[in-house]
């Protein structure tokens, strides 16, 4: 029998918890890495500041330049995980290798969750060597498309849930890839690897003054996010006389029209991003509301 | 014990052989689960498994160790062995004699921690028996089996109580201790099962 030649996987560890020397001994501990694929490692500082979608950027282009691995497992803090691996879907939306996320999250004492950590670190590897071209999250005995996926706070070791075809792959005594939910495209579209933060997000709680919006400056879009709410004919109509898109995020019963997007069909990390990304790409109210309503990534739910 | 045993399943000229482990593992009374479409493997009942994927748990995770024979190499055995040195599950790689292992599957002896559950063997096929024997000698020590961990109730009869009370007072025996050990000696003398369990 012809071997396959073993796979060349690259880990990113983008945490807070280890420094360089601490993340090096830590995966010495785990030589049953190097049985599943080749393993290299790239230590990448994650700065807690402001300036995220910066680092989200970097992420991106260094996974990109990485021309000799056939997957990619990214080592994340559990604190930010959804809105890192969203954009990622977008700026990575063309990029054939998986790119698995998975957590450094705080280790309460317990055995069963140090196995689990080192668990999903085995898992990530494995489905990083598969093939199929998806941003996914590998937390307890499920893989996630990470645009569709939300954080679970039921007690589990699935750290995240989500709609059904969200579910890339299933783990009972191995990996099994549930190809039907793979996302379809064809021929993904080729967009700047830029994502734009002159965002102003805006929770709009029953109280909300809409006046309050009138003072907004130096900004290319408005998130709002409905928590629910009905938005009142008059609130649509001042809405639409502001000269920037406004997306629209949980919002009962709404469409889009003119500058105002609705983006129910979402998750809230998945819309963000995806706003910051077409946000990147174009100024043009039309392409915005193109590109919004659009399956770039298989965000769509 | 739970195991899970996996091959090749593209190599069916292995079917004789690998059904022969399955065999003599669920004859010695052990529950065994495979990756293989095999006689007398198991599956867990379908509430389990929903209650084990509601806790984010794998299937795997519920074995109590892991056969994989490798004669055939199948590209799962190393992720399957890095899962089950994940879980701590000892695990036993069989391969035929002459078969070359992965090297990097030797590597891992290297590691203390990994080589206290982990054993390469390899056998005659005329040998399997006794090679899989060896296995569950190996898993039952390394799975703890050796240590009392499973709870069995008993309710005997007052005439039964006193003669363990009579047997065991003035010893450094329990009623249960005194009890294990009789059923030890049954063991090692029961013909039949010697066949099993060497």
């Amino acid at each position: 029998m012809i071997r396959q030649a073993r796979k060349k996987i690259l880990i990113l560890y983008c945490g807070k918890e280890l420094n360089y020397e601490n993340f090096c001994a830590w995966i010495k501990e785990m030589p049953e890495l190097e049985i599943i694929a080749e393993i290299a490692f790239l230590f990448l500082k994650n700065d807690d500041g402001c300036d995220k979608n910066y680092f989200w950027e970097q992420l991106s282009q260094e996974i990109r330049k990485q021309k000799k691995f056939d997957g990619f497992v990214v080592i994340h803090p559990l604190s930010g995980l959804l809105f890192v691996s969203c954009a990622l879907s977008f700026l990575l939306n063309d990029f054939k290798p998986p790119v698995i996320f998975t957590a450094d999250y705080d280790r309460p004492d317990g055995e069963k969750n140090k196995f689990s950590i080192k668990a999903n670190l085995i898992n990530s590897v494995q489905a990083a060597t598969m093939d199929f071209s998806e941003v996914a999250l590998m937390f307890g005995n499920r893989l996630l498309r990470a645009n569709q996926a939300a954080r679970n706070y039921v007690s589990s070791l699935s750290l995240f849930i989500g709609p059904e075809k969200s579910v890339l792959g299933k783990i009972d005594f191995s990996i099994r890839i549930l190809k039907k939910n793979l996302k379809n495209i064809k021929a993904p579209a080729r967009f700047k690897s830029r994502l734009n933060d002159r965002i102003e997000y805006v929770k709009v709680l029953p109280f909300f003054n809409f006046d309050n919006l009138r003072k907004l400056k130096e900004k290319d879009g408005l998130f709002l996010d409905g928590t629910g709410q009905i938005l009142s004919a008059k609130n649509s109509d001042f809405l639409k006389k502001l000269d920037l898109p406004v997306l629209l995020f949980n919002f009962q019963d709404i469409e889009s029209g003119r500058n105002l997007i609705a983006a129910n069909y979402l998750t809230m990390e998945a819309a963000l991003t995806k706003f910051m990304f077409v946000l990147a790409q174009t100024k043009k109210i039309s392409e915005i509301n193109q590109l919004m309503a659009a399956n770039i990534a298989g965000e769509l739910l | 014990m739970k195991i899970y045993f996996a091959g090749d399943k593209f190599a069916k000229k292995l079917n004789w052989r690998y059904q022969k482990i399955i065999d003599i593992l669920t004859g010695a009374g052990n529950t065994v689960m495979t990756n293989l479409d095999l006689n007398n493997a198991s599956q867990f009942d379908e509430n389990d498994v929903e209650k084990f994927q509601a806790r984010g748990e794998t299937l795997l995770e519920q074995m109590d160790s892991l056969l994989l024979e490798i004669t055939s190499h199948f590209p799962e055995s190393g992720y399957l062995l890095a899962l089950a040195l994940a879980h701590k599950k000892p695990t036993i790689f069989l391969a035929e004699t002459g078969i070359e292992i992965d090297k990097n599957i030797k590597q891992i002896l290297n590691d203390k921690n990994a080589a206290q559950l982990l054993e390469i063997k390899s056998y005659r096929p005329n040998k399997i028996s006794k090679a899989v024997l060896e296995f569950l000698e190996f898993a039952e020590k390394k799975a703890g089996r050796e240590v009392p961990r499973i709870k069995f109730t008993l309710r005997i009869t007052p005439k039964i109580e006193r003669y363990l009370h009579w047997k065991t007072l003035n010893t450094n025996f329990s009623k249960a201790d005194f009890l294990r050990e009789q059923i030890e000696k049954m063991i090692s003398e029961d013909e039949e099962f010697k066949k099993f369990n060497p």
